[in-house]
């Protein structure tokens, strides 16, 4: 409804019963948020994922409907996908050396990361007996399906 | 019309706030009895907080025009997300009232409902009595917070100030015990909304 202004909703005793006891919605701040996103269970990167499928099914619409695209839409889209590809990248990475790394097929997996961390061990520190039994059991099975190993 | 206005948005730490808000109008249906899906429309909070800010992007239903550069959407679409959150409630109930219709035999039974105002009436108050004992219930054992929902419900303040100055407390420890209060109730309706879907299925 573009023009029409939008009005606040008067605040019944109940609303202002609940601001008292939670604080007011609009002041809600990031912290705040972030405990109740938690509280939830969800990852806020799920709900950015899910505005930019949401967005770009309105820019196929506009598009199939023979119009041009906004520009703000194009750019909250460009937004959205820089907001996406930011999380899903390692944290602290310098590029160069994640595309050299990458390319000469050095670059530690984020699987090797996450097994590292499956027993509770930090990347790099040393693996029980009982991991290692397992790896190598899971070696041996990669070499029996590989013909240059036999 | 500045084009470039979200160029630079924090969508991520947008639609978290605007997330919290929406889990809060339904964690405050939960309070007096009603599911965290609405009835009739399927939506849920994740559904709303997506829905305004892409309303906001596209701008067909809501336009936004900021005074400043780096002004904050955030309070526009808080009320924007209070406006659709309403709407469903009132389909919700509508609804409800159909289905309740549908259900009655014939005359005789139309006989038997109370007059609309005072049903409302009734039902408001059993509702406010039944929201009280759900949030007392909440804070059980948390002196704290137990202390400062007796402020509200009790002696009826509702300004931070006051409150902090009954309970002899700062306005910052005020602002955290909100915060808790707010997380509890989250964590209280994830805890319901998990046992409902348990129930359907």
């Amino acid at each position: 409804m573009p023009g029409k202004k939008i009005r606040p909703i008067p605040k019944t005793s109940e609303d202002e019963m609940f601001d008292a006891l939670l604080g007011c919605d609009e002041e809600i701040d990031l912290d705040t948020a972030k405990d109740v996103l938690h509280a939830y269970g969800v990852d806020s990167s799920a709900l950015v994922s899910k505005l930019r499928s949401r967005v770009e099914a309105e820019a196929r619409r506009i598009r199939s409907e023979g119009e041009a695209v906004p520009v703000p839409v194009e750019n909250a889209l460009r937004n959205l996908r820089s907001a996406n590809t930011k999380k899903s990248e390692p944290a602290g990475v310098d590029p160069g050396a994640y595309i050299t790394n990458l390319l000469s097929g050095t670059l530690p997996s984020a699987g090797s990361q996450a097994v590292a961390s499956l027993r509770g061990r930090k990347p790099g520190e040393k693996v029980s007996s009982k991991d290692k039994e397992i790896l190598d059991s899971l070696k041996r099975e990669l070499d029996e399906g590989d013909p240059e190993s036999k | 019309m500045d084009d470039s206005r979200f160029a630079n948005i924090d969508f991520d730490a947008l639609l978290s706030r605007l997330y919290a808000v929406a889990q809060g109008l339904f964690a405050r249906q939960g309070l007096k009895g009603e599911a965290s899906i609405l009835p009739a429309t399927g939506k849920s909070a994740e559904d709303l907080a997506v829905d305004v800010i892409t309303d906001l992007i596209v701008g067909e239903k809501v336009e936004w025009r900021p005074k400043q550069p780096d002004e904050d959407p955030f309070p526009l679409l808080v009320t924007v997300l209070k406006h659709d959150f309403l709407d469903l409630v009132r389909k919700g109930r509508a609804y409800k009232r159909t289905a309740v219709v549908a259900s009655l035999q014939d005359e005789e039974d139309l006989g038997r409902i109370a007059p609309p105002e005072l049903a409302v009436d009734i039902h408001d108050k059993a509702e406010d009595a039944a929201t009280k004992e759900r949030v007392y219930a909440l804070v059980k054992g948390e002196r704290e917070l137990e202390e400062y929902v007796e402020a509200v419900f009790e002696l009826g303040l509702t300004k931070p100030k006051d409150i902090a100055e009954f309970l002899g407390i700062s306005s910052d420890q005020g602002r955290n015990r909100q915060r808790r209060l707010r997380t509890r109730l989250a964590r209280w309706h994830r805890s319901v909304a998990i046992s409902d879907r348990s129930k359907s299925h």
